[in-house]
């Protein structure tokens, strides 16, 4: 299912004094399977864009499509809508509620008026797609970690079956190991159902890892697109903006100014590892007994 | 959302009613509302309109901000009205204009029912005139103030205070979160617009109680920040924005009391 952003502007607070453009002439075309990353700063626009992919948010001017229809066009389906294209909100751990981490994950399950096996299918496939086992059902949300409450809320959205699933800050206020559970939960995830998956993130570290494609907001206008190579290949234009490439991207870059033979397009910690490990082993075979410069 | 926009919501302007002392403007807004009730003639009414619009004027708070304030109570407006057409007594039978058997209609019901909703509509607009034009931290300093005297008697003035602020501190921010909770909740399926008056009573609980669980939370937290910073209320504390009383301070209070002595003659 493809999703596209046709000339989407929105304005807040709009015929106010409190008046403020917050996108501006946004096109975007997602492909279905594509694993998209949204980075931007603080303020640039992200959050009020993603609102506009399942309706939260209707634009002040252009079209959202969603295989080529309005999504707007008829607000019976904004249920529908939403239920295809599934939306996690930073800090979702912040909308459980319920007794149980099942009956929360069912929440929306409940309103679809599914049959029940369908219902209970659905919500330990999607407990399962994070990585949430059995004994977990009947715990209340509360008591969970963080990292787990998050994924339990995650959850809450995947039960829908969306085929787009769109992430805003999945890895916010996560320690190491809550952040690198989610990461993995995500490419599993995507990899298993194969969804459209739109990662938006601060951290240039997992675009990279992650995404086939980057969209950079900047003031509310689309100021960098294409895939990882391409857009952080500018790191420049990308400082400029208050962002930056990945830290390895530097680390890579001084090492290859600095003498040695090593591409300087590297954008993950694992492919730089690669590099360097091919370095070294080109220089055991050409009889260096260390690892030394030229 | 809507809820931004009620009653008296603070309206950022640079004007003479927004420069005016929070002190001074609260016993404005009180002198007003207890004056308003005593005009009686259709010359008094002319005169309180009046002194109203001027007000408006010089707070350069536009028209429609303020009629807005009005549509929030107008169910309250027709009520008012509504009792006082039919539950006013006639005076005698040459007043008496409809006799429905239950109630009465009559020439000085209407006349009363017309005045009432008229000062009502001018008490709510002059009143979302101080809110409009004050902060509500700066009305908080305000009530603080009046309240202070009562800490003779053993009234925790401070704390009162302290609580008022930190209540209207923090009502945007829960708005804001909650807000996000009903975004975050419709994202994964639920509905707050159509079902039965139970249904949407019930679909309120993914609302409330992560709200309820976020605002302990903020509370928590902001206890704690408190007595880092060894906040304590039994010893005088100093304040950062300290109110001060101008020229026009003390102009705006004789005009008010001008106003208040004609308005008692004129009746």
């Amino acid at each position: 299912m493809s999703i596209e952003l046709r000339n989407v502007s929105y304005v807040y607070n709009s015929g106010t004094s409190f008046e403020k453009t917050a996108l501006r002439d946004i096109n975007i075309k997602i492909e279905p399977g594509e694993f998209v990353g949204i980075i931007g700063h603080t303020g640039s626009g992200k959050s009020t864009l993603i609102q506009h992919f399942n309706a939260l948010l209707p634009p002040t001017e252009g079209l959202v499509l969603l295989n080529g229809e309005d999504i707007n066009a008829d607000k019976n389906r904004l249920k529908d809508v939403r239920r295809r294209v599934g939306l996690v909100f930073q800090y979702p751990e912040h909308q459980l509620f319920e007794v149980s981490v099942y009956k929360d994950v069912a929440f929306g399950l409940k309103l679809m008026s599914l049959e029940h096996l369908e219902a209970d299918r659905r919500v330990r496939a999607a407990l399962s797609a994070v990585g949430i086992c059995e004994d977990y059902y009947e715990k209340s949300p509360f008591e969970l970690s963080g990292g787990e409450k998050r994924r339990v809320a995650i959850a809450g959205v995947l039960a829908m079956e969306p085929e787009i699933l769109i992430l805003d800050e999945p890895t916010a206020g996560l320690d190491p190991r809550g952040r690198d559970e989610i990461l993995s939960q995500i490419k599993h995830m995507r990899e298993e159902l194969k969804i459209t998956v739109i990662l938006v993130s601060h951290s240039m570290e997992d675009v990279a890892r992650l995404v086939d494609r980057v969209f950079v907001l900047n003031n509310g206008e689309i100021a960098l697109s294409g895939t990882v190579g391409e857009v952080f290949s500018r790191a420049g234009e990308l400082e400029a903006m208050g962002l930056s490439a990945p830290q390895i991207t530097y680390l890579m870059k001084e090492l290859a100014a600095s003498g040695f033979n090593v591409r300087e397009n590297i954008y993950t910690v694992e492919e730089a590892a690669k590099e360097l490990l091919s370095l070294w082993e080109s220089r055991e075979k050409q009889g260096y007994s260390n690892f030394t410069k030229r | 959302m809507n809820i931004r926009t009620a009653i008296g919501q603070y309206y950022p302007a640079k004007s003479i009613a927004h420069e005016l002392d929070s002190r001074v403007k609260l016993v404005m807004t009180i002198t007003y509302v207890v004056v308003a009730f005593f005009v009686e003639s259709a010359g008094g009414y002319c005169f309180v309109t009046g002194a109203l619009f001027v007000a408006v004027y010089l707070s350069k708070v536009p028209l429609k901000f303020i009629l807005r304030g009005l549509r929030a109570v107008w169910a309250l407006l027709i009520f008012t009205a509504v009792l006082n057409v039919f539950f006013t007594p006639p005076i005698d039978s040459a007043d008496l204009l409809l006799n429905l058997g239950f109630a009465q209609i009559s020439e000085s019901g209407l006349i009363m029912a017309a005045k009432m909703a008229v000062r009502l509509m001018l008490l709510v607009t002059f009143s979302s005139m101080l809110t409009l034009t004050t902060t509500p931290l700066a009305l908080a300093d305000a009530i603080e103030f009046f309240l202070a005297p009562l800490a003779k008697i053993g009234f925790p003035a401070a704390e009162v205070a302290m609580m008022m602020t930190i209540a209207l501190r923090f009502i945007p921010t829960l708005i804001d979160e909650m807000d996000k909770i009903i975004k975050a909740q419709k994202a994964r399926g639920a509905d707050f617009e159509t079902g039965s008056l139970m249904r949407r009573v019930k679909a309120l609980v993914p609302i409330l109680v992560p709200l309820f669980i976020s605002a302990f939370r903020r509370a928590d937290d902001l206890a704690t920040a408190m007595e880092a910073r060894c906040y304590r209320t039994d010893v005088k504390r100093t304040k950062l924005r300290s109110l001060k009383m101008t020229r026009q301070d003390y102009m705006a209070i004789l005009m008010t009391a001008l106003f208040a002595v004609c308005v008692l003659a004129i009746r």
